[in-house]
């Protein structure tokens, strides 16, 4: 078999790498089928990610659809630490994400990397602070929400500690089957009308508003309850907050599910692109450097659509991508030196705002996404406009005199606008939504799975190693040379005792 | 070219660990009967080590091998230079640690380790304090590594003040944890003692500090119950000191009433010493004693007070010579008496509880920390309403009810006792009736009476006992009801 | 309950066919041929070994088949504490294709981690690549070096016990100039392991460092 020669034959195609698209390739790889999985790209993840500084602004550059922007704002005086040129050299430092995402630390993502076994793939880091922006003071402030940073925090007085603590266990209690006094009367109310009869002070409502339940202003006390409680739930496992993010940057995802998908036989193979896309008789054919290559089924990735299967009609709903990206580099990040000095290297901000607000993280080294010294900031809400337009309210708040971003890169997700034509056979898998963790993501690859084998399992546990029968040998025995030594040695022992 | 997965089905997989088991209690068996049978040779060599060091390291309990491995290594380096002999007893801490690993709470291995740096030429005690950071980062509350660690640090002479930074740290990330809390009430003592007053453990400024923190874990968790613990060390509700509390004595019988318990055959320089004293309950420790059927010494009579000495240290108490007796009785220090500056602290938290009391009147723990802050900032001036919250705290916490009729029983007795010795009268009778008692309190001072009247209480059988205590009374007025 | 001091994860690349899954089954199972490919569902290969005494245990992982297009998955060489560049001394083409696989690891691996240049298949006698050019090699990029048969069972054995030897090395002095510098504050990232049931931080007395799992 030559190098560069594939095989003929797939039960199934995957073209684009994706984070929803990895995740069927790795689900379909795993209950057995053979699986061809292609990316134009010569890089894993799509729309999902993460490039190194000079990839990234390469990666703008050359994308039309992005109405990317790019602005580099250095202090380029002989004693500036950070010019363009040096924060140019640690380019390989940064991990970039075109799609940044919080992992709620008992979320669907979590738990999914976990039943699968997939999570032996990839590392995280906990988020140190949940955070609230200070009008009065134009500046970040953690919020307490553990019961140890309630204990530590020194913005409450005692009484707001015990009406914090108070409220927060009341919600984690809350049950449908008896709902106590004090909910019965909102129900089907705004939450943040219950929130203000509960004489609380403005800066608990504050926080359990935008922090904690991260509700809009119109939510209702229902959803204000299932939030804050699905928050209380995850935290307590690592860290102070509920949440991790992904070593690295969030394009390790997508590719933690390739390594599955080729650990149980998946054929990969970045910077391959196919055409001439042709179903017949229950069968795909397609062509790639001049092979013909036949596929039983074929899923492709919304950012990535086959044009043979592009149909001249609009879309009317578009259910995902439609986000406005940005992306800052600072040398002096936002919020204390104490704010900043957490281990995780990872804080998060939700900031109210029409149109759902936006989701902020503040990102160092300790994340693995940036060089020492510097700082990443994203910001990712939903587009209307353009995106630094989109992001504007937000970049004004934030990016006082003091926190000038060194690079500012504004960028835009789009949603799929054309409509496909797909099939029994051929299934599209969503892009990026707007929103925190992965859930909506891993619903539709759930769903493109059962669609393709309505039958089978949805990536059930791998085995372990050690559980494996390799080739031929007997399920039962021991194999002498997996002994540890000692047992080894003692073992021998009693060999020797035999003979004497 | 595919092959297909395949897993050991969970018969094969038992089979298997079946297989495994047995081999590792075959294994077992041998390396265990290799060392009795070197041991009965005495045979405590490098080969003794490596067995039990197999077996400990996959389980760390096996009690008689942590002690053959001592033998084997104090017979192995007994003729070796101290540098070889350091070198071996480290890797031996080595292999403990990796014990550790397995289970951090064995007792044999800590105990083990203690040996090793016992016995080692030139212990390296400071490691040992980076080990105890180490594995308290790993589970905060293993009060094995606790126990160790003030046991290092004591030999690495680390400062108490780092320790406390130390503690401090651990408080902040956790502050459910009773190791900690104890820590600090160790230590305070010994970084920020009371410059006069010696039975006062800290400095009124360390004190007004902790109280706030322990304040803020008792509002941000009130279940939590290592901060109470906390909270009621610093407020003093502790043993009190030694002294005389009351003494009494008339013709034909003598008390004498202590703070504590104390062994009055074993006291020195008493004047009445040669009186035939028993203690009230028969014990050697007692803070009754008494005298029958005595006869009051001529000399006595004149003397104005009474003194003895016990441990080195005199006590004495003023008397005052009344028709048929003489008596002399001092107040009980019912708690402490701080200065301005911890009162003002005092008043804020106790504020802070008022204030909370209104969002939560129903707050338990809320009420019982505001009437003992209460008590501890004024104690008369709140009587009543300290009173009102532990009534309502019996209704709220009916589990508790008897724990708070208690406590209202003991500072009732405390204010009527006060009130008596602020008259400076006689010690004709008292009068307890109608105070809700459920329970009898400071009985040793009771004992000078001659009539108690304890009529319309609530006292239970348990509290008869103490009656015995009631040395002076010829009229006890109680209940029918009680049996 | 774990019993092994240390956990290294050492990761082999390398050109398809320069006998990587070879070395790693030789040296954890003692099999060779492997049979045809890789065994479906194999991710990594675990051993136990000891070095003076201490239980080091190895977590060795393959490729995947993803070298076979250039395609490897950079997470599969991120928390990698060795890594195992395999070229085939009987294929000079494995060999000159060892600088590209050098950029890859720069770029992704950790700068710290342990480099090995393997030259493989001793064993057989159309050597194109000499002995001492693959140790120039190693030496310009600051790799060890060691050339093995996993065929003939020579120097695999060596192979992963020098590199546990070396790793454990490392950690302890690491670990001594922490201890030393008393405690910083970066924490270890964090591997998901199980969900184990644990209660919520705000219900009381429970809240232990977490089911964090760090090495």
């Amino acid at each position: 078999m030559g190098e560069n020669s594939l095989p003929g034959e797939f039960d199934l195609l995957v073209q684009g790498t994706g984070f929803t698209e990895s995740i069927v390739a790795a689900a379909a790889s795993r209950i057995g089928k053979t699986v061809l999985h292609i990316d134009s790209n010569e890089y894993y993840g799509g729309q999902w990610a993460s490039f190194n500084l000079e990839g990234f602004q390469k990666h703008l550059s050359e994308s039309p659809n992005f109405q990317a922007t790019q602005n580099w704002n250095t202090d380029e005086s002989e004693t500036s630490e950070w010019t363009k040129e040096n924060i140019l050299k640690t380019s390989r430092r940064f991990s970039i994400d075109l799609t940044p995402k919080l992992l709620f630390s008992r979320g669907k993502l979590v738990k999914l990397l976990i039943s699968s076994n997939i999570c032996r793939y990839a590392e995280f880091r906990a988020a140190d602070n949940v955070c609230t922006f200070e009008e009065s003071t134009s500046s970040l402030k953690s919020v307490p929400c553990s019961r140890t940073d309630v204990f530590n925090s020194k913005d409450l007085t005692i009484i707001e500690k015990r009406l914090l603590m108070k409220l927060l266990n009341s919600f984690l209690n809350y049950k449908d089957e008896e709902v106590p006094e004090e909910f019965k009367n909102y129900l089907g109310k705004p939450f943040l009308e219950f929130l203000k009869f509960q004489r609380l002070t403005p800066k608990i409502i504050n926080n359990v508003m935008n922090s904690i339940s991260m509700c809009d202003e119109d939510a209702l006390l229902e959803e204000g309850i299932e939030k804050t409680k699905n928050f209380l739930l995850n935290l307590g496992f690592y860290g102070n907050t509920p949440f991790l993010f992904p070593m690295y940057g969030c394009g390790e995802i997508p590719q933690c599910f390739c390594r599955l998908c080729a650990v149980f036989g998946g054929v990969y193979c970045l910077k391959k692109p196919i055409s001439k896309i042709e179903e017949k008789d229950d069968e795909i054919s397609f062509t790639t450097d001049n092979q013909v290559i036949k596929a039983k089924k074929l899923v492709f990735g919304s950012s990535n659509i086959p044009e043979e299967l592009l149909s001249s009609e609009k879309k009317t709903d578009h259910c995902c991508g439609g986000l406005s990206r940005g992306v800052f580099i600072l040398e002096k990040p936002l919020g204390s030196e104490e704010l900043n000095s957490g281990g995780g290297g990872v804080n998060f901000l939700k900031l109210p705002g029409g149109n759902g607000g936006a989701f902020i993280l503040q990102l160092s080294h300790y994340s693995g996404t940036c060089p020492k010294g510097l700082h990443l900031v994203h910001i990712t809400s939903k587009s209307s406009s353009t995106p630094s337009d989109d992001l504007q309210p937000f970049v004004e708040k934030l990016f006082t005199d003091e926190h000038k971003p060194l690079y500012t890169a504004y960028f835009t997700l789009p949603s799929c606008s054309s409509k496909v034509s797909t099939t029994e056979n051929i299934v599209e898998c969503c892009g990026t939504f707007f929103e925190l963790d992965y859930d909506k993501s891993i619903e539709n690859a759930e769903m493109v799975f059962k669609k393709l084998y309505p039958d089978e399992e949805f990536l059930p546990r791998a085995p372990d190693p050690e559980e494996i029968i390799i080739e031929n040998e007997d399920p039962t025995a021991i194999s002498e040379h997996t002994l540890p030594e000692d047992l080894k040695a003692q073992l021998l022992l009693e060999e020797s005792s035999k003979e004497v | 070219m595919h092959g297909r997965l395949k897993v050991r089905t969970s018969a094969e997989e038992a089979a298997r660990k079946k297989k495994e088991q047995d081999l590792k209690v075959k294994a077992y068996k041998a390396a265990m009967g290799r060392i009795h049978q070197k041991r009965s040779t005495n045979e405590l060599d490098q080969e003794m080590m490596t067995l039990s060091g197999q077996i400990l390291a996959r389980n760390p309990d096996v009690f008689t091998l942590w002690n053959i491995r001592k033998e084997s290594l104090l017979e192995i380096t007994s003729s070796l230079e101290d540098e070889e002999k350091q070198a071996l007893f480290d890797k031996d801490l080595g292999f403990v640690e990796q014990c550790l690993m397995v289970n951090p709470k064995s007792y044999g291995a800590w105990h083990h380790r203690c040996w090793i740096l016992e016995n080692s030429p030139s212990p390296n005690w400071q490691r040992e304090v980076q080990l105890c950071t180490r594995y308290l980062k790993m589970d905060e509350r293993n009060f094995h590594c606790w126990d160790y660690r003030r046991y290092v640090v004591n030999k690495a002479e680390i400062k108490p003040d780092k320790e406390f930074e130390f503690c401090t740290e651990k408080i902040k990330h956790n502050f459910s944890n009773y190791s900690s809390w104890h820590y600090r009430s160790k230590l305070l003592p010994i970084l920020q003692p009371h410059p006069t007053v010696k039975s006062r453990p800290i400095s009124e400024d360390a004190l007004k500090e902790e109280l706030e923190l322990v304040l803020t874990a008792a509002f941000t968790d009130p279940n939590d119950s290592s901060a109470w613990f906390y909270q009621r060390w610093l407020l003093g509700y502790s043993q009190p000191d030694l002294d005389i509390g009351a003494f009494r004595m008339s013709k034909d019988k003598a008390v004498i009433a202590f703070t504590k318990a104390i062994n009055l055959k074993s006291v020195t320089e008493f004047s009445l010493s040669s009186l035939n004293w028993k203690s009230v309950s028969g014990e050697t420790y007692d803070n009754t004693w008494i005298v029958s059927e005595a006869s009051l010494p001529e000399e006595f009579i004149g003397d104005s007070s009474i003194s003895l000495t016990f441990e080195g240290k005199t006590y004495s108490l003023e008397l005052k010579n009344q028709e048929t007796s003489v008596f002399g009785i001092k107040c009980p220090k019912f708690e402490y008496e701080f200065g301005a500056g911890v009162v003002e602290t005092l008043k804020a938290q106790l504020d802070s509880c008022n204030e909370l009391l209104e969002y939560e009147p129903d707050s338990k723990w809320t009420l019982l920390t505001a009437s003992l802050l209460m008590r501890a900032v004024d104690r008369k001036g709140y009587h009543e309403k300290s009173h009102e919250f532990l009534k309502k705290l019996q209704n709220i916490d009916s589990n508790r009810k008897g724990y708070y009729e208690d406590l209202a029983s003991k500072w009732n007795i405390e204010k009527k006792l006060e009130e008596f010795i602020e008259s400076g009268k006689t010690p004709t009778t008292l009068d307890l009736s109608k105070l809700n008692l459920t329970a009898f309190y400071y009985e040793q001072y009771l004992s000078v009476f001659d009539e108690l009247n304890f009529l319309e209480n609530k006292i239970t059988q348990r509290s008869l006992s103490k009656l015995k205590a009631f040395h002076f009374a010829s009229k006890i007025y109680l209940d029918k009801d009680i049996v | 309950m774990e019993d092994y001091k240390f956990l290294f994860k050492v990761v082999l690349v390398g050109n398809a066919g320069v006998g990587k899954t070879c070395l790693v089954r030789r040296f954890t199972q003692g099999l060779f041929p492997p049979g045809q490919g890789a065994t479906i569902g194999v991710d990594f290969m675990i051993k136990t070994v000891e070095v003076e005494g201490e239980k080091i245990k190895l977590q060795i992982w393959d490729t995947a088949g993803q070298e076979r297009f250039r395609s490897i998955t950079q997470s599969y060489y991120r928390s990698a504490h060795a890594l195992i560049l395999v070229y085939d001394i009987s294929c000079q083409p494995t060999f000159d294709c060892l600088p590209d696989w050098l950029r890859e690891i720069q770029e992704y691996a950790s700068s710290k981690v342990l480099k090995i240049l393997v030259g493989n298949k001793t064993d057989r006698d159309d050597r194109e690549i000499p002995t001492q050019i693959g140790e120039e090699f190693a030496k310009q990029h600051d790799m060890y070096f060691l050339e093995t048969s996993a065929k003939e069972a020579e120097n695999v054995e060596r192979l992963f016990y020098e590199i546990a030897a070396e790793l454990r090395d490392q950690a302890r002095s690491k670990d001594a100039s922490v201890s030393s510098q008393q405690r910083t504050n970066h924490s270890d990232s964090i591997g998901l392991s199980s969900l184990s049931a644990k209660a919520n931080y705000f219900s009381q007395n429970n809240c232990c460092t977490g089911g964090a799992s760090s090495n």
